[in-house]
């Protein structure tokens, strides 16, 4: 049940009747069976092992409150269940193959059990997000939740269940505990976040993706230049895939009742790696920070380690994204890359001056760089592939494919365009201060793109992972 | 609780908002309910159907030959070539292989141009592994060439609720077409193009874009991916299996033979099917040999047509090179092991009508 599809129009209509129809602190009645039906929906199958996460990591809240309990057995378990139900589920096949290309090096022979796993979908937004919980329950940072419902309505809140944003306990509970009323003005500021997040969807991303697949399919048959716009291309399909998706998520929430937090924040703006990744998937970003990096050390302890730190940590933040070797290439390149903007800002001297315009360009061209050129590892599927594309993009080869160039020409304007229009804070559009005529002439020219454009039904690229 | 909901919910409806349901309806009823859009689009998949039937089949004599199927008996066959080497007229064969085309498209296109297309000798018919992939969902075409009550009985019901959408609200229907009219119309202002032209071979062949390569990569690294993609949710006796024995019976009361083949593929993808998908593979086998009153040329190596990797653009699509090896090799097949079939006097139309003048 994708947010572009018709089930899901029908789904959410009947959701946001019903909300309305209770009252606000009983409205996670309706919410929960509705997350349940929403991802059972994907598949029956994996609502058990959803309800599984839920339960045991809601028991060991528990369990860590009661006196005397032994708070750090509690963190451990419902720590490692989450971490072995997503390598099972994620990283077995990887392992295994693997595993086997290394006893195969040392000249043994080695059989491949056949074991199809399939991939829950949305289990690596889940699973940290209930994660996080336990951690912070720990931490003393968040009561432990009593009521089973309250907590499974927290992991399973479908607008953000399968591809994020990964909400805290801490903000996203006392929502749902008491949700804002349904209102005009929340049905139609969610309305307009959810038109501009299907816009960056169905009418940018699911067109760049398919000139983007038909490049990096075969990249030794494209000249230099449709390489490099493939893989620019690319960087604005996952952009407008993913922040499609969670304005899409946003929106629903709102109308909901519910706030979610701001997932980005005009990402291919930022003038560093550093700032890049305050804009892009923040959620994750700031779950990597303080539950993977701060627990490593951080910076606290010296520039190497620091550095060390940032690597690991985004090495891990690439494995995190999917079971391959590619994946665990672009988070090393983020990781050295936000090592040397670290070490470039502490030889400078923090906090230093003020940029001027020429320094803002440069460090806008070099982030570009190091982020188109990470997103060649992401797309391809298998080293060989990447190796290919950079061949053919240091060959030089000439030739330029008009209708791609243009394509990628109009996908950025209309990326800038949204971006400009979504004000900083994301929290709402510029249109809306418009006079109505051009507001309505834009309401129903982003209706009928969007209708025009759904026809490819192309899955989101996050629900992969 | 409820009326105040109701009452939010007429709040909604500003100056904007009523604007921009008016300019909707503007589109439902003028561009689309009028049939305009449909018709405006040429170059789209759906647009190619009509290009079809308005180009090639209207144009043609009756042919001896014709083709159906995917893009990729689209690509595969060059008609005068593969008549030449047939020894046929030279417009004695029609590929109307098609963009996305499926057998409920074959049907269609035969119900439409029976009266053109029943004298023909043989049809050869394209199958694909995919027609038992219950998640493929109809295409366009069939949104605008069948009823509300075929679409309904034909396609499997996780459709309905959508054809019952695009039939209450036709600008969902129509969506491709709308992004294809845009598409082209924006891209006419950069290259001078007439948007409303038909991409024609010499040899009345639909192109679907302005230029065919002449030889494709020796590996596809996405065959995998693609394949993943072609043959999932399998359907035992899909949708299109049943199109397709429809069409093979309509053909066969006509006095048609049907040849029923598969267009090579790249043996990569063969392999990964046979290795990753070997039940999909095999109820297709299975689906495919139950057919009646077709024969089966299951001939889809790519080696036994002298195809090597860098005759296909992907996974399984010809480029020019690949096209013209296989269509020479086509029509050397129909000399010799259909002579008898293709020397019938029904299959010299252009002959005929040269001796009587006409």
């Amino acid at each position: 049940m994708q947010f572009n599809s018709l089930v899901f129009l029908f789904f959410f209509v009947v959701v946001l009747a019903l909300s309305a129809s209770v009252p606000v602190e009983r409205r996670r009645f309706v919410l929960l069976p509705a997350s349940l039906l929403f991802y059972g929906w994907w598949d029956w199958r994996f609502l058990g092992l959803i309800l599984f996460t839920i339960t045991l990591d809601w028991a060991c809240g528990r369990l860590m409150s009661r006196p005397g309990a032994n708070r750090r057995l509690w963190l451990v378990a419902s720590v490692a269940t989450d971490l072995t139900v997503l390598a099972f589920f994620k990283y077995f096949d990887f392992f295994l193959d693997n595993a086997i290309v290394l006893v195969e090096s040392l000249g043994l022979a080695a059989h491949r059990p056949t074991l199809s796993i399939l991939l829950p979908i949305g289990i690596s937004f889940f699973t940290f997000q209930s994660m996080a919980y336990t951690i912070d329950v720990y931490r003393g940072r968040m009561q432990p939740i009593r009521d089973w419902t309250l907590y499974a309505s927290y992991v399973s809140f479908f607008p953000q269940l399968v591809a994020g944003p990964i909400e805290r306990a801490q903000h996203l509970v006392p929502q749902i505990l008491r949700p804002a009323p349904i209102t005009a003005e929340r049905l139609r500021s969610g309305f307009v976040l959810v038109l501009i997040g299907l816009a960056r969807k169905v009418v940018i991303a699911d067109t760049a993706a398919a000139h983007v697949d038909r490049i990096f399919a075969n990249p030794a048959s494209h000249s230099s230049i449709d390489l490099a716009v493939g893989a620019f291309l690319f960087g604005l399909q996952i952009y407008g895939d993913f922040a499609g998706y969670s304005d899409m998520a946003r929106g629903l929430a709102r109308m909901l009742g519910i706030d979610l937090i701001v997932n980005f924040r005009r990402p291919y703006f930022a003038t560093s790696i550093t700032d890049f990744w305050r804009r892009w998937h923040i959620s994750l970003s700031f779950w990597l920070r303080d539950y993977l990096y701060i627990p490593l050390g951080g910076n606290r302890r010296g520039p190497m380690r620091t550095y060390g730190n940032l690597l690991a940590t985004m090495l891990l933040g690439g494995l995190w994204h999917g079971a391959a070797w590619t994946f665990v290439v672009w988070g090393g390149i983020h990781g050295l890359a936000l090592a040397a903007n670290r070490a470039w800002r502490r030889w400078r001297g923090e906090p230093g001056p003020e940029p001027g315009w020429g320094a803002r360009v440069l460090g806008w061209t070099l982030t570009m760089t190091v982020v188109g050129m990470a997103w060649i590892f992401f797309r391809a599927q298998t080293f060989d592939q990447a190796a290919a594309f950079f061949s053919g993009l240091l060959s030089f080869r000439p030739g330029i494919d008009f209708i791609t160039a243009l394509l990628a020409a109009i996908c950025l304007i209309a990326v800038a365009a949204i971006d400009l229009c979504q004000r900083e804070n994301e929290e709402d559009t510029l249109i809306r201060t418009w006079h109505w005529v051009p507001r309505g002439f834009v309401y129903a020219g982003l209706i009928v793109l969007v209708i025009a454009f759904s026809g490819a039904d192309v899955p989101f690229i996050y629900f992969q992972f | 609780m409820f009326r105040s909901f109701i009452s939010s919910f007429k709040r909604l409806l500003t100056a904007a908002g009523l604007l921009a349901l008016a300019l909707l309806l503007a589109v439902e009823f003028l561009a689309v309910r009028s049939g305009w859009i449909w018709s405006a689009t040429p170059q789209s998949a759906t647009g190619a159907f009509d290009a079809l039937e308005r180009h090639v089949i209207a144009k043609s004599a009756r042919p001896a030959v014709v083709f159906f199927g995917s893009s990729r008996m689209r690509d595969a066959i060059m008609p005068r070539r593969l008549a030449k080497a047939a020894g046929l007229a030279p417009a004695s064969v029609m590929n109307l292989g098609i963009t996305t085309g499926n057998p409920f498209d074959a049907v269609r296109f035969y119900q439409r141009n029976r009266d053109r297309l029943k004298h023909s000798c043989i049809f050869v018919v394209g199958i694909e592994d995919w027609y038992l992939n219950g998640e493929s969902s109809p295409t366009h075409r069939d949104r605008r060439f069948a009823t509300l009550g075929e679409r309904l009985n034909e396609f499997p019901s996780q459709f309905r609720l959508s054809l019952l959408a695009g039939w209450i609200f036709r600008t969902y229907d129509a969506r491709a077409l709308i992004q294809s009219f845009l598409w082209t119309r924006t891209l006419s202002i950069f290259t001078g193009d007439d948007p409303s032209r038909v991409w024609l071979t010499e040899d009345g062949r639909i192109r679907w874009r302005s230029a065919e390569t002449e030889t494709g990569p020796d590996v596809d690294p996405e065959v995998g991916a693609t394949a993943d993609g072609l043959v999932r949710g399998y359907t035992k006796d899909g949708y299109l299996f049943r199109a397709l024995r429809r069409f093979i019976d309509l053909a066969r009361s006509d006095g048609v033979r049907v040849l029923v083949t598969r267009v090579p593929l790249r043996q990569t993808y063969l392999d990964y099917i046979a290795a990753r998908h070997s039940g999909f593979l095999r109820a297709y086998e299975a689906e495919t040999a139950s057919l009646r009153n077709a024969e089966i040329l299951q001939r889809d190596e790519p080696s036994g047509w002298g195809l090597v990797p860098g005759d296909f653009y992907d996974y399984g699509h010809l480029a020019l090179r690949g096209a013209r090896k296989y269509s020479e090799r086509f029509g050397r097949l129909l000399k010799t092991e259909y002579s008898e079939t293709l020397s019938a006097s029904r299959c010299r139309p252009t002959e005929r009508r040269r001796a009587t003048g006409r």
